[in-house]
């Protein structure tokens, strides 16, 4: 019992539980943004040679290269339920996952709340890594299930459905295991992505706070 | 009782908008898409355009969509990086079509269908409840109204869907009248249509992946 409050005071997540929404929820888009050129690129200027032109290209190339993420990061095809590890080129991991469902939950008697299953679209970093997660259920799995919410937080608590880890990536959204592998490969979550014990342990080991987290 | 509506209603709606679909503004064919004097120097300029505003979009957490109108293809991209690659089969365009500019974003993703989930006891995660969505599920042709004023136009085709292939093209000169007649809030028409013929499984996708807000960058050339 002692084990299991230690367990949980360190790693109880929400798993998406906070997402009453009255719309669909796509990916963070901000609005605009401006990024400076580097000293290093060559001047625009009218008439220019060949030379500075491909000078200028090898320049904005390298400063393009210089965007991408540093050491491994993730990347989740939620048309296709497959999540990668990256780094570079080259891929370090190629998993079956399961994601979002897509599907739309009303909740009863409150007319204008209601949740939509999607998979975040965007980029998101790594916000914590945890071991063996606890789920607090959210409100939608129990009004899910036709029952009433409870008003006991331990009544939420549900061990062991998570798997070993758990990867969270903001907002309640986590990459954490299954108990239904027979499910991994299709849109039938509530916004969390599943993986296979193995693989989450891959991406656990791979991944570190501020890991970027690619999901279109 | 069925009110019958004078024919004259009926088909007015489609002659105009046929019509306005026949007096599009000069048509863009790809060949016409390369840099005026296809020389290396403009390849080069729009190459490095193109790279310029890639390199803003980049800066950004986002995912965003490259067009090289060359190349024929379209990349969803994050950082850089391609995670996404769709073929595209055709395309052209209407409108001004020198100069394509900055980024655009995407005003709004196309409508999907989403099944409701019926609260019921006994569902535990072992069964599927309401059936998912899925690529299937996915409009193969659509329009995509992008800010400043460019209307994408996506569809199969025309050889191999010929009926959605129509309904598309009508809806898009029904979706320029519109906005030409300030009907639907637009505060200029698009001046820009752009059509992409993409297989039916390359549309579904794409349709999958944007969302709203999402920039898109076009370039008549792209660097290697």
């Amino acid at each position: 019992m002692a084990y299991l409050a230690k367990t949980m005071a360190a790693a109880i997540i929400a798993c998406a539980g906070s997402l009453v929404l009255a719309a669909s929820h796509g990916g963070e888009v901000p609005e605009t943004g401006t990024v400076s050129a580097s000293r290093d690129l060559p001047v625009r200027r009218s008439g220019e040679s060949l030379d500075l032109l491909r000078a200028r290209q090898a320049a904005l190339k390298r400063q393009l290269n210089q965007l991408a993420p540093e050491g491994h990061y993730i990347v989740v095809d939620t048309a296709r339920n497959k999540l990668l590890v990256k780094r570079r080129d080259d891929t370090v991991l190629d998993a079956v996952a399961s994601t979002g469902s897509g599907t739309i939950l009303d909740a009863p008697g409150k007319p204008g709340t209601r949740w939509v299953f999607d998979t975040p679209r965007g980029e998101f970093k790594v916000q914590s890594r945890l071991t063996n997660p606890v789920w607090v259920k959210p409100d939608w799995a129990f009004l899910e299930e036709g029952l009433g919410v409870p008003t006991d937080p331990a009544q939420r608590l549900e061990p062991g459905t998570l798997g070993d880890y758990a990867v969270g990536f903001g907002k309640g959204y986590f990459i954490h295991g299954t108990l239904y592998r027979r499910l991994l490969g299709k849109n039938v979550t509530h916004g969390c992505i599943r993986l296979s014990d193995e693989d989450l342990r891959t991406v656990y080991r791979l991944s570190k706070i501020g890991t970027s987290v690619m999901i279109f | 009782m069925i009110r019958r509506t004078p024919l004259s209603s009926r088909i007015l709606p489609a002659l105009l908008t046929l019509s306005f679909l026949l007096s599009s503004p000069s048509q863009a064919s790809e060949p016409a898409s390369q840099p005026a004097g296809n020389d290396e120097r403009a390849l080069l300029r729009e190459a490095n355009r193109v790279l310029e505003e890639e390199i803003k979009l980049a800066a950004l957490p986002q995912i965003y969509l490259l067009l090289d109108l060359s190349a024929r293809s379209l990349q969803i991209k994050g950082r850089g990086i391609e995670l996404h690659r769709i073929a595209v089969l055709s395309w052209d365009a209407a409108g001004n079509k020198e100069n394509w500019g900055g980024a655009y974003r995407l005003r709004g993703r196309p409508i999907v269908e989403r099944p409701k989930v019926q609260p019921a006891p006994d569902k535990d995660q072992n069964t599927e409840q309401a059936e998912p969505i899925n690529l299937n599920d996915m409009p193969a042709e659509y329009l995509l109204q992008f800010d400043p004023g460019l209307l994408v136009n996506v569809g199969p085709p025309a050889g191999e869907h010929p009926w959605l292939w129509a309904k598309n093209r009508l809806r898009e000169g029904w979706r320029r009248l519109s906005a030409w007649a300030g009907r639907n809030g637009d505060t200029q028409p698009p001046n820009r249509v752009l059509r992409l013929t993409l297989s039916q499984d390359q549309a579904r996708s794409l349709a999958w992946s944007v969302t709203d807000g999402m920039p898109l960058l076009i370039g008549s050339v792209t660097a290697p």
